[in-house]
Order: C-alpha cells, then structure tokens, then sequence
C-alpha cells in the first residue's frame, strides 16, 4: 500500500513536470506549429517556427525546410525579447503560408537554427521536428465556373469610364479580396462578346495584412457598338474549407456608354472583296538584313588613320622641341625682368645680367651662374649678327651698370632694350 | 588536283543553276495556285522557296499574303514582318501590317518599352543596312572633318560649327543603329502562332499562370529555357511561353 501511494504520488508529479515543460517555453529550444493538419487542397495554413535565444546569441540563421508539395509565402521574420525561466531571451518567430498541391500524406521537413561559432559563443546547431498532415481532396462536382480557388473571398468589379468613344479601349477591373491561395487563382470569365477586341494585362497582387490579400484582374477591351451598354455579371466560384461547400458570388452588371460613330474592327469576314495582289520576284537572291563583318571592319580605317595622323603631327612637333624649352627660357627671364622693374636702379642692373645668364643657359643647356663674353658669344654665334651685338650691348651695360652711378631711367631703358632683343630672337628662333 | 577542283566548281555552278531554276519553277507555281485561289498550295510553294535559302522582301510579302487571304493571321503577320526588314517603306506591306493589328484578337497597348520605341522610329524608314550605311557616313564624314580641323588650323574657326552637326547627327544614328542591333541580337522579336497560349510566372507548367496570349500577338524574346522563352512586349507586358506557340521572326 505504501509502496502504491509514493508510485502514485511520483507518477502525478511526473505528468505534471512534462506537462509544463511542454507548455513553458525554454530557452534554445525550436518549435513547429501548423494551424490545420487537415486541410483541403490549395487551403490556407500557417507554418510557424518560433525559437527562444538566449540574449547573448548573435547572428542566428534560421533555414526553413523545402516544402515539397507547397506553394508557400514567407512572411517577415520577428524577433523581440521576453523573460523566460528566470534570463533574457530573444523570441525569434517567422509564419510561413501555405497553400498544398497534392492530395494525401504530406511531410515538411525540420526547420534548422544554426548558430556561428564565435569567440563569444559555441556553435550549434538545433533541428525542430518534422510536421505530418493529411491534405484532403476537394468534394467532387465543383460549378463550372470554379477554376481552382480555395479561401474565402469577396469579388467586386469596376471600369475605367462609364463614358467612352467609339474606338477606345475601356478596363474591366475584376477584384478578388480575402485569404486563400491567390497565385493560383486565374481570373473568372470576362464574359465579353467575342467580336470585341480584347486583351488582357498582368494580375496585380496586394498584401492587406499578413493573412488577408487582393488579386486584381484587367481585361482591356473595344466595344463594337454605341449607346447604352450594359456588362455581363462577372461570376466566381470557389470552395470554402470553413462551410466544406463550393460557393458562386455574382458581381452586379456594369453599365457603359460609348458615343460616336460605331466602330467595326475588321474581322476576317469583312476583309477587302479582291484578292490582295502579289508583288513581281525581282530576284531569286538571298537577301541578308544584317551587313557582313567586312563592312564593320571598314568602320575603323577611318579612325585608325585618323588617329595615325594625329601621331605622325604629334611626333613631328616633338622633334621641334625647342619651341617648349624656349618658352620656359622666356618665361624665366621675364621674372627676372619684372624684379628688376621693381628694384633699384643697381639692383635692376644686377637682375638684368641674370636675367639674360639664365635665359642663356636654359636655351644652350648649360649650367653656369656667370658667363662670359666670349662664351656667350660662343653660344649665340647661330644668331642674326644685329641681334648678337644688341644681346652683348645689354650684358655689358647690365655688367657696368651693378657698380656705376646709375639712374632708374636708364634701368628702365636697358630693361625694355633687353625685352626687345630678348623677343627678337624668340621670333627668329620662331620662324 | 586542278581536274578535281574544275569538276568540284562544274557541279557547285550546277547545283547553284539546279536550285535556282527549282525556285524560279516554285515561284511560278506558288503564283498560279495563289491566282487560283488555292492558297494551301500557294503557302506550300513559296515555303519550299525560302526553305531553300532564297529569301527576299517580295517573296516574305507574297507569302504572307498566302497566309492572309487562308485566314492564318499569326503567319500572315510573321511573314509581313520578315518582309518589313526589307521593304520598310512599302505601302502595300505597311497597310496589310495595319490591317492585320486591327484584326487580330489581342489588343495591344501604346509602346511603352523604350528599346522598343527606339526600334519603332526607325524600322518603318529604314532597313538595317540602309540605316548601317547612312551612318557609317555619317562616322566616316565625321573624322575626315576632325583631320582637317586638327591639320588646318587656319580653318578651325569655320570647321567648329559642321563638326558640332556631324557629330550631334552621328550620335543620333549610332543611337538608332545600334537599338536596332541590340533587338535584333538581344531581343529577337517573334510572333504567337498558336490560338491561345498561357503566359507562366516561371519556365515550366508547375508556375503559376498569369495571363493568355492570343495568335499573331508581337513579343520580344529576352531568355531561353529548355522548351521555355521569356519575353516582352511593346507595352511592357512579360512572361514566359512555350517555344512550340511561337515563331521567331528571324532564324533562331
């Protein structure tokens, strides 16, 4: 008896423990959830993951399973913090809808948690358990205008215009509302004369709330006839797992006016009483739209020789260089020559002297501070006569000049007689 | 070895006159039967002839109006559109495109695809190498004038105001020519011949089915897949279709 009791005592304790453990959440624990494990074909479920972080653990990677069999829209992943046994933890969620395509058993395989070793954390990785559910099939005998739609829905319809001309295209909005399995959905008939011209454009698909959508169907179209019109009801039939029926919803008919004269389109019956005559075969030749390579290859001559020129010119007036290296020589002295401008009369003198030193030396490639006479002579021997007995005058007067009781007069004319010749030679140079 | 080479070329003559002799008697006959009114055998002939490799504006024109007159308006168009890349500004072409458009089931909207658009300005004027020759002109008139402006510097002045033309003109034309490659090559257009065919989110049945496309509706081919081709249209409608609803409007 003793013995009975304490079994009966732990055994309750027992089932109480699991119990809770099933229903508390733990931390580093995984859970599966689907809302229906019996649901119609093409039936809305819900696939939740939910796993408990500890608040330390970064990046997370949560990897769903396939789901063969389903058509499924993720939805966003969530994640907050809430206070489990005691610690912080991060409650890390993510729905999955699903839609099934095939009847009978169907397994969806574990969701994984994995964990990234870090310096901060073991890696790990944890595996929730599969789900089994048992899609039924849909009740036999659907309407006829039933196309595949499982939910429950709302249809309303619109047109662009209640007032058209004669010829232009009017749009018939059909508009699915509610939750159910939409990317399968095709659109209901339009119910439109067949002699009319019509098109139709791509659905337009928009989330309402997690579970609630709208598919939009257009049906672009040319009445061929004018005055009062009035649009066929639209009509759309579906099954709902909730009532386990087919139901048929029925849009209010649409009226429309078209004014002008009436517009036929030409139909193949109305087509031109002759026969449409041929054209006379000019030629039994092969005819290619497309030029052959060799004509794109003529495209680069001209740039090619284009470009050659550019570098021949280019070359030659490399081989000309004096004309840059004179340039700098120019620009040098003319410092020298605006210091002087500047100074005084001795000074200038002094700067003048220089001015025409380091003209020459930049010209003739040499490297003296002072030059004499018979080397600049030397140098300027290629000169014009007249212009080497003006350049000697202004290097003998600048040379006098830095001792001489001089005037600032008579360094400005030596500054502008030195400027002249100095241009002088750069215009024989030149030419 | 030369009596092997003069017998090789005696049968390449041969064969070259054999054929063309066979295309002119199926041109001829294609004619009869056309006049006849026995369009079937006029399709049957003129089909031979391109087979053949003989290929021209005249004869795409003759068969789409084969096509046209047997009530077949998706080849009708197919073949209207092969003749257009040769006959661009033909009157007669152009009406029977405007008819067939007008006719067809599939309403399409105004062109909203710019690359297309582009294409639109200048595939009813010209062909492509009419349009590759005016500016290849252009190009080469171009950089004569920018030799001459870089040579003479005493005609740089008067040269600015020409160069500034060509070269606005050239750019213009490349811009043309070159959308017109791009399509031919990239995006190859091509024409529905089935009645109707489901337009797919995805290249295989297991997608979701969009919209229908409907006999000589106009697309621009972008992607292949296996059995699969994704496309465009002029107003920017897309999807994927069966290879076996359409044709290519050039060889593939």
């Amino acid at each position: 008896m003793k013995f009975f009791r304490f079994f009966l005592i732990f055994s309750l304790l027992g089932w109480i423990s699991i119990t809770a453990a099933q229903d508390n959440p733990r931390i580093d624990e995984i859970k599966v959830t689907i809302s229906n494990a019996t649901p119609y074909l093409g039936q809305q479920l819900i696939y939740t993951v939910t796993y408990y972080a500890p608040a330390e653990a970064t990046n997370i990677q949560l990897q769903l399973p396939d789901f063969v069999g389903f058509a499924q829209k993720n939805q966003p992943i969530s994640q907050t913090s809430q206070q489990i046994e005691n610690q912080q933890a991060s409650l890390i969620q993510q729905q999955v809808l699903l839609h099934p395509n095939l009847e009978g058993t169907q397994i969806i395989n574990p969701a994984t948690i994995n964990i990234p070793e870090t310096p901060f954390q073991a890696g790990q990785m944890l595996v929730s358990d599969p789900i089994s559910l048992t899609v039924q099939a849909l009740p036999p005998n659907p309407p006829d205008t039933f196309t595949g739609a499982v939910g429950q829905f709302d249809l309303s319809t619109s047109l662009d215009k209640a007032e058209g001309q004669s010829g232009e295209p009017i749009t018939l909005e059909i508009t699915l509302t509610g939750s159910g399995n939409f990317d399968q959905i095709l659109s209901p008939s339009h119910r439109l004369p067949n002699n009319w011209q019509i098109s139709s454009r791509p659905p337009h698909y928009q989330d309402i709330n997690a579970q609630v959508q709208s598919k939009n169907f257009y049906w672009q179209f040319i009445p061929n006839q004018i005055g009062e019109l009035s649009l066929p009801a639209i009509i759309f039939s579906y099954f709902d797992p909730n009532s386990a029926s087919y139901r048929t919803l029925t849009s209010n008919p649409l009226s429309l006016t078209i004014s002008g004269e009436a517009f036929q389109a030409l139909s193949t019956s109305q087509r031109p009483s002759e026969q449409i005559p041929l054209k006379p075969i000019t030629s039994i030749q092969t005819d290619n739209p497309i030029p052959d390579l060799f004509f794109w290859l003529l495209w680069l001559i001209v740039p090619i020789l284009f470009i050659i020129i550019i570098l021949v010119q280019s070359t030659r007036n490399r081989g000309t260089s004096s004309t840059p290296k004179r340039s700098q020589a120019l620009q040098l002295v003319m410092q020298y020559l605006s210091q002087a401008q500047q100074s005084d009369a001795n000074t200038a003198y002094r700067l003048i002297g220089q001015g025409i030193t380091s003209y020459l030396n930049q010209i003739y490639r040499t490297d003296t501070e002072a030059l004499s006479l018979n080397e600049v002579k030397q140098l300027i021997r290629n000169l014009s006569p007249d212009l080497q007995k003006r350049l000697i005058t202004c290097l003998e007067q600048a040379d006098a000049g830095q001792y001489a009781p001089i005037t600032k007069q008579d360094a400005q004319s030596l500054l502008r007689q030195t400027f002249d010749t100095l241009k002088q030679i750069e215009n024989e140079v030149s030419k | 070895m030369k009596q092997g080479h003069i017998i090789a070329t005696l049968i390449f003559i041969f064969g070259t006159y054999l054929t063309s002799a066979q295309s002119l008697d199926s041109i001829d006959n294609a004619t009869i039967a056309y006049e006849r009114g026995d369009y079937p055998s006029a399709i049957q002939f003129y089909e031979s002839t391109v087979q053949a490799g003989i290929s021209n504006g005249e004869i795409y024109y003759n068969l789409g109006n084969a096509y046209y007159e047997n009530n077949d308006l998706a080849h009708a168009l197919l073949n209207y559109r092969r003749a257009q890349q040769f006959l661009p500004r033909d009157l007669d072409l152009n009406t029977q495109l405007a008819r067939i458009r007008s006719i067809r089931s599939t309403l399409q909207g105004e062109t909203t695809n710019w690359l297309i658009r582009f294409v639109e300005v200048s595939d009813t004027i010209f062909t492509i190498k009419e349009l590759s020759l005016f500016t290849f002109i252009l190009w080469s008139s171009f950089f004569c004038l920018l030799m001459v402006y870089r040579l003479k510097k005493s005609w740089k002045k008067r040269l600015q105001l020409p160069l500034i033309a060509f070269l606005f003109s050239m750019l213009i034309m490349l811009l043309l020519l070159g959308t017109r490659l791009y399509v031919f090559h990239q995006m190859p257009p091509a024409i529905v011949t089935a009645l109707t065919s489901p337009v797919m989110s995805g290249a295989s049945i297991a997608y979701f089915e969009q919209y229908e496309v409907f006999a000589a509706t106009e697309i621009y081919i972008t992607e292949q897949q296996e059995e699969w081709v994704k496309f465009v249209t002029a107003d920017d409608k897309q999807g994927w279709i069966m290879k076996k609803d359409i044709e290519w409007v050039f060889a593939e």
